[in-house]
């Protein structure tokens, strides 16, 4: 069955008692660290113009 | 409801369908009349994706579109195969959620800044080749394989292309300082437009070039024992002692050059695949086959730099092949020889028809089949697919300038306001803007022989964002196609410009974007205008100084070959990306020369200024010097690019300069 994030998150929330609700929450936490993480990183737009040659993964001049 | 099915292709440039020329095998297949009807050929190959850029796509995209009965065909590795600095990796649960959620959020991506630019022509001291990484072929194998367990879920037929590459093209012409490395058999003659910090690099590779050996080794020799004072790279002293190796394996001084380049091999900076390349040609000069052979496999499997499959890569698509017995596997080395390629990795169109007619062969579904041609439809979006940027490729490459139709017009007033006599004859080059997009659009401008002065713009003014945006020949197109068209709806006229350097209308409507051809004029607006035989003249001069500026040149091949990465995607944009005999020369500006006189000739017919003798003569010159440089180049590739084909061919375009 397809499992969406807030599947994931109404599965923790359906956990009774407090240390196993503690337990999911910080398992649901190291999931989404690589989002926070990718999400953070840093990006530059540049200026539009011909004067990004060289500046794409596949190069156009 | 039944379904249509359609064919999917997943590829890179060896699949991208952009261009005039249509010989890429996916136009092959479509203009087949064997599609029953409403069969599409939809694509989503663009140049520089990866597995991971199509594991991406497929599951963010494609795979909502697929059904039961469709036929995808998986042709990838040759970008897999070259390092990029940016992460691709597995397309796993983790990456999809990322992604996924970018989406959902709508959040805007933005393009990723390079560390590791890739300099046009001049040295780059910061090039760190450590933070530049290839795809693991294991990361490669997965994502494919993802791709492929889906499809068979589906019941969707794979047809999985094992990609090959031309074993004989230069190696490292992708990345960081390679301009500068001489490599042995290529004679090109590059010095007088690099640029480096240290001068005595240029006057020595100057020497090199002219065959000076002793003046340049004397030079080069210095720089290395002086090189206190110059700020370079590590890489600077490696790259001195590569020329000076294959200085010395040019004087036949070849246990010399072997010890040199061996002990290179040492070191960490050093450019191995160049390196190997040049161990491989001095053991050939030597007559050492095998061992030349064994290096010239050495060079091309260290070479992460250039788009060639690479054979670990071949391997893991075997694996596939043998653990998924659904899928159809097409051995591109089995059925394509290796003169089927120019460039890196694309095949010329007698290698494009070999596949076209594989793929065919392959096909199983019969529902597919019928009487009609198929429609391509083209889908590309990005190189940076894999981490979550779905910008469409006209977006992403930013081909609209942010201005509007309005402040385009404002901007071209403001820039053509001057007095009568200073529009005729101010340069379209000397001139400076504070948007600097405008200013190198404008620059592009001036390769067209009828964009000189600003009167030139103030008859042809950019009018659309795409005019000003990053791929400024989308201007030179849209403005000269009703010339062309003009001269089509006269019978007479057309008939005299028929030589296949003259494009059609319908040709060079191919290359713009679907946006921009609204905005095309139905009528060259200049031929309702007062007499201006000034404007002829200029045209004709200009297309004149242009032809004797390329003869004087004489040979490109060796230049056009090393700098193949720096040409390469602008001219796939105009001819398609398929491997073509007119890449060994400038063929560009030969067909703006042509679309040129085209102009200059409707303008003396309609002003009548007796001037025809004088286009007819230009007109000849050019078809004179097209079919020369076609003749030769399809003889000097027949013949491997031996060097006395190319002296010849070089001294028979030096002394047609002396007929113009």
């Amino acid at each position: 069955m397809k499992k969406t994030s807030k599947d994931l998150i109404n599965f923790v929330i359906s956990k009774k008692g407090k240390l196993e609700r503690i337990k999911y929450f910080l398992k649901l936490f190291i999931y989404f660290i690589p989002i926070i993480f990718s999400l953070s990183s840093k990006h530059n737009d540049a200026e539009a113009s011909a004067s990004q040659a060289g500046d794409d993964i596949y190069p156009i001049f | 409801m039944k379904l249509n099915n359609n064919i999917f292709i997943l590829g890179d440039s060896t699949s991208m369908t952009v261009g005039c020329e249509n010989q890429m095998y996916p136009y092959l297949l479509s203009n087949k009349k064997i599609w029953s009807n409403k069969v599409k050929i939809k694509n989503y190959s663009l140049a520089g994706n990866t597995s991971s850029d199509i594991a991406s796509l497929f599951f963010s995209k494609l795979k909502y579109e697929i059904n039961t009965g469709d036929v995808v065909i998986i042709y990838l590795g040759n970008c897999d195969s070259a390092s990029s600095e940016i992460t691709k990796g597995k397309y796993n649960y983790y990456q999809h959620a990322i992604n996924k959620f970018k989406l959902k959020i709508k959040l805007k991506e933005k393009k990723i800044k390079l560390k590791n630019k890739l300099n046009y022509f001049s040295w780059n001291n910061t090039f760190d080749s450590d933070i530049e990484k290839t795809i693991p072929s294991q990361v490669f194998k997965y994502n494919i394989e993802k791709v492929i367990n889906y499809c068979n879920q589906k019941q969707v037929q794979i047809i999985l292309i094992k990609a090959s590459a031309n074993e004989n093209f230069l190696p490292g012409l992708g990345k960081g300082n390679f301009i500068f490395y001489k490599y042995l058999g290529l004679h090109d003659k590059i010095s007088d437009r690099l640029e480096i910090d240290d001068p005595r690099f240029i006057s020595a590779l100057r020497e090199h070039e002219s065959n000076n050996y002793d003046k340049a080794l004397k030079i080069y020799q210095d720089i290395l024992l002086s090189n206190e004072n110059i700020n370079m790279s590590q890489e600077y002293p490696i790259l001195v002692a590569n020329n000076i190796a294959v200085a010395k394996a040019q004087k036949k001084l070849f246990e010399e050059a072997e010890y040199i380049l061996k002990l290179l091999l040492n070191e960490n900076d050093s450019r191995k695949e160049i390196i190997y390349f040049n161990l491989s040609k001095i053991y050939q000069l030597q007559n050492k086959k095998k061992l030349s052979l064994e290096f010239k496999k050495m060079s091309y499997e260290r070479d992460d730099s250039l788009y060639r499959i690479r054979e670990k890569y071949k391997k893991k698509l075997d694996e596939i092949y043998q653990e998924n017995n659904k899928i159809a596997f097409i051995e591109m080395e089995k059925i394509i020889g290796q003169s089927n390629f120019i460039d890196h990795c694309h095949l010329l169109p007698k290698g494009q028809k070999i596949m076209a007619d594989e793929i065919l062969k392959k096909i199983k579904n019969k529902n597919l089949i019928g009487k009609h041609k198929s429609i391509i439809e083209n889908s590309i979006y990005n190189p940076e697919l894999y981490r979550g940027n779905y910008k469409k490729f006209h977006s992403y490459y930013k081909t609209f300038a942010a201005f509007s139709s309005n402040e385009i017009k404002e901007l071209f007033e403001e820039i053509l306001d001057e007095t009568e006599k200073k529009i005729k004859i101010r340069k379209i080059s000397s001139l400076s803007h504070r948007n600097y997009s405008i200013e190198l659009a404008m620059k592009f401008y001036t390769r067209h022989p009828i964009y000189e002065v600003l009167e030139d713009l103030k008859i042809n003014t950019p009018k659309v964002s795409s005019d000003i945006g990053r791929f400024p020949e989308y201007f030179l197109i849209r403005t000269i196609i009703p010339y062309l068209v003009e001269l089509e709806r006269i019978k007479n006229y057309k008939s005299f410009f028929c030589h296949e350097i003259f494009r059609s209308s319908d040709d060079l409507k191919k290359i713009l974007p679907e946006e921009i051809k609204d905005s095309i004029d139905g009528y060259p607006h200049e031929l309702n205008k007062k007499k201006d035989p000034e404007r002829f003249n200029r045209i004709i001069k200009k297309c004149k100084d242009m032809l004797l500026n390329h003869l004087k040149q004489g040979s490109q091949i060796y230049e056009r070959k090393k700098a193949t990465i720096f040409w390469y995607f602008r001219e796939t944009l105009r001819f398609g990306s398929h491997s073509r005999l007119t890449m060994m020369y400038d063929r560009v500006s030969l067909e703006y020369i042509g679309e040129a006189l085209v102009v200059a000739f409707l303008i003396e017919k309609k002003m009548n200024l007796k001037k025809t003798s004088v286009v007819i003569k230009m007109k000849k010159h050019l078809e004179e010097i097209v079919d020369l440089h076609q003749k030769y180049c399809s003889l000097i590739h027949k013949n491997n690019y031996d060097k006395s084909d190319i002296d010849k061919y070089d001294s028979k375009l030096k002394a047609l300069k002396g007929s113009i």
